[in-house]
């Protein structure tokens, strides 16, 4: 009898073939909803305990527990072949069955505590309006870069399905991700365990400052910081927000400046450091069009990335431009390893100052009124003209504190001649004014500047720092390394106030006692006047280290680590995968948008969800007839 | 019934797939026998065994519980070759394939993509003398 069923559950099984066409939808079936072999039966409140296991001989099916106090809800292994339905129905036809049901599957929810999540569109996309003031405990953020457009959006579910991907994977540790950028601030509370450690004492924290060719790769900007967490915020550790990766391994390459400026040989070495050290995923959310189409340096430094098994992510650009165009660099490169991404609004619409481009930009991903850490607290102090200054003159005039109309409005200013606009400075002079500031030891510190006035081709305004509280235009300045002239020019500004700068004043904080003197000089040749200037704007920016802060920002740079978050998510998932496959996914599993249709080479936004679950078709197929 | 049984028997002989090897792997497929009766059976078809390998895929998802593959002869799925154990998903079976000209291709599917498959591969064309 046991041979003739097995028999005919052999024939049932390959009559199928016989058939007809077996349906895709069997294939691939999500995983049961319930467990398999098993059944709840509740039996009826008069069945006695002899009846219940009678019943169950009577269909074959096995006692596994007894679920509450009555005994009367049974949980039961269904005799063999028979399928959960089958025995459902089975054991709901029998008079001493109260109901039976599926043993249901149950998971716990992937949704993370961290208190930032639910301004967190790209997880999951309610239509929420993303606001500037955070949830609390967070306080505020340092930065807010509000985007109007579609925010709200008119609808939701426009995202990165993270929230479904999340139940199949948090943990992307397989995959050391490089964020090669600003730095990144690696003490941050939502960063910390999620760090990459070298293991090599000769690189003791996470990752590499190839700006100052030193060990620490600290952000002093907060742009690196923001991307990193966007990636690899740790998840559902009830503090800030949550990456894409809940877990992860971030490395830390700084390559941007305080200002976020960098050059070909400096990120190259960054890229190399990052391949080198087991990155398989690149985040490059930088770059520009100055080296299209010469820059072989960086393009081969993605090109041997690729071939050391990194996909390298970048961002499109953020000028609002097509890039088939108007190339963009590393874009533009469309290597076979390299990622390029634009940012999408909340209703995932193409967020208005994205670059695009049909043939050079592959996705887009969510990139307007982005919440991630940042690299410590800003704070700008305002120049207000009114003390502290300091001057001096060759030639009887110099500078003076006074006002002057900017746009109707009157201004403190500092003034050469003191009577500007109205006469001219004096020739052959060299006119000098100082302040010196005591900013402590911060992270950083930029200088704006904004000005008018005529300053004659033969004649310089110069503006410098130096460390300490010394003057910063001294004889042998130039000799010193914290005594720097960041700005040297003449011209003419048309009547107007013009921002210069901003310049990086870091290493103006190398004195012992905080101090740093800022100052402008004006240096004329003999015979030499013009109107002379007004300087409306002295400010300085300082960003001091704090493990707690956030920011609120725009950009294809946080559209990139979404991407690259994703690319991580999936090496980590399948560890066998090549760079090739991990492209692929992130590609071709990505969602069709309808704003991205001719803007970009796929037409599709990014998504977790789909990159997890496509699947290459199989290849190396052989027939051999035997 | 005994007819049925005899018509599936038949079919089996004309195309039988069954999982085998690769690292994985289910249980292997039973002895088929005619069954008597008073009808006689039609002329079969002459088949032939036909191998079929494949490069293993290297989604994860594909080579667990719920993945593997399904092979299609001349587009449509004829059967599946799921994981069974082990590290990977079966990546070769036998068909039994009766004369003529046929072309196989092979898809992978897992238990995340909702009833879906991959792409098929690129196809073979076997030819059954």
């Amino acid at each position: 009898m046991g041979r003739r069923i097995m028999m005919l559950l052999a024939l049932a099984a390959l009559l199928t073939v016989m058939v007809g066409p077996v349906a895709a939808a069997e294939f691939g079936a999500k995983e049961p909803a319930y467990v398999p072999g098993e059944v709840l039966v509740q039996f009826k409140a008069q069945t006695t305990r002899a009846t219940r296991a009678a019943a169950l001989r009577d269909h074959g099916g096995t006692r596994l527990a007894t679920l509450n106090a009555k005994g009367r809800l049974v949980r039961v292994k269904v005799k063999a072949g028979q399928s959960v339905e089958d025995a459902v129905a089975a054991y709901s036809a029998d008079p001493r069955v109260e109901h039976a049901q599926p043993n249901y599957r149950y998971r716990a929810r992937a949704v993370p505590n961290d208190p930032l999540v639910p301004q967190l569109w790209a997880i999951q996309n309610t239509a929420q309006q993303i606001v500037t003031t955070p949830p609390a405990p967070i306080t505020r953020y340092e930065r807010t870069d509000p985007y109007a457009p579609n925010n709200p959006p008119a609808g939701g579910g426009a995202d990165l399905a993270l929230a479904r991907a999340w139940d199949e994977v948090t943990d992307c540790r397989a995959a050391i991700v490089a964020v090669v950028d600003s730095g990144v601030n690696f003490q941050h509370e939502d960063l910390a365990a999620n760090m990459w450690a070298s293991g090599d004492p000769a690189i003791p924290n996470p990752g590499w400052d190839f700006v100052d060719n030193d060990p620490d790769p600290t952000d002093q900007n907060g742009h690196g910081s923001h991307v990193a967490a966007i990636i690899g915020a740790v998840g559902n550790n009830g503090l800030g927000g949550a990456g894409v990766c809940w877990q992860a391994r971030l490395m830390a390459v700084r390559v941007l400046d305080v200002l976020g400026v960098g050059d070909t040989a400096t990120i190259i070495a960054g890229i190399n450091f990052a391949a080198a050290h087991g990155a398989k995923v690149i985040n490059l959310s930088l770059g520009g069009p100055a080296g299209q189409p010469t820059d072989l340096a960086f393009r081969q430094a993605i090109a041997d990335a690729g071939a050391a098994g990194a996909v390298v992510v970048a961002a499109a650009g953020n000028e609002g431009t097509d890039n088939d165009v108007s190339p963009d660099v590393p874009c533009s490169f469309t290597l076979p390893n390299l990622i390029c991404v634009a940012a999408l609004d909340q209703g995932y619409a193409l967020a208005t100052f994205s670059n695009f481009g049909a043939t050079t930009v592959t996705v887009g991903a969510p990139g307007t009124n982005i919440a991630s850490a940042w690299a410590g607290q800003q704070a700008v102090v305002v120049e207000g003209f009114t003390t502290g200054w300091f001057g001096s003159s060759t030639t009887g005039g110099g500078w003076a504190l006074g006002v002057v109309g900017v746009g109707g409005v009157p201004t403190p200013a500092l003034l050469n001649p003191p009577t500007f606009p109205v006469g001219l400075y004096n020739s052959g002079t060299d006119d000098r004014a100082f302040k010196t500031l005591a900013l402590g030891t911060p992270l950083a510190v930029r200088l704006d500047v904004a000005l008018g006035g005529v300053v004659a081709p033969s004649d310089r305004l110069n503006i410098a720092f130096r460390a300490g509280a010394f003057d910063p235009f001294a004889a042998g300045c130039a000799a010193v390394s914290n005594c720097t002239v960041v700005f040297s020019d003449f011209g003419d500004t048309g009547g107007l106030a013009v921002p210069i700068g901003p310049f990086d004043m870091t290493r103006c904080m190398t004195d012992v006692s905080g101090q740093c003197t800022l100052g402008m000089q004006l240096v004329s040749a003999p015979g030499s006047r013009a109107q002379g200037v007004a300087v409306v704007r002295f400010d300085t920016r300082v960003l001091s280290a704090d493990p707690r802060v956030y920011a609120l920002v725009n950009g294809t740079s946080q559209a990139t680590p979404y991407v690259a978050g994703i690319a991580a998510m999936v090496r980590a998932f399948n560890p066998q995968y090549t760079v090739a496959d991990v492209v692929a996914a992130v590609t071709a599993g990505g969602r069709p948008v309808p704003a991205l249709a001719g803007k970009t080479v796929t037409g599709r936004a990014a998504d977790a969800m789909g990159a997890l679950s496509f699947i290459n078709a199989p290849t190396g197929l052989t027939a051999t007839v035997r | 019934m005994r007819t049925r049984i005899l018509k599936a028997a038949l079919a089996i002989a004309m195309l039988g797939i069954a999982g085998c090897g690769g690292g994985g792997g289910g249980a292997p497929a039973p002895t088929i026998e005619a069954a008597p009766g008073p009808t006689p059976a039609p002329t079969p078809t002459p088949t032939r065994t036909v191998g079929l390998t494949w490069a293993p895929n290297r989604e994860t998802a594909v080579n667990q519980p719920g993945g593997g593959y399904v092979v299609f002869v001349d587009g449509v799925a004829a059967a599946t070759v799921p994981f069974g154990t082990g590290p990977l998903a079966p990546a070769e079976t036998t068909a039994q394939l009766a004369s003529g000209t046929h072309t196989v291709t092979v898809a992978a599917f897992s238990n995340l993509n909702g009833g879906t498959t991959s792409a098929q591969s690129a196809p073979v064309t076997v030819t059954v003398p």
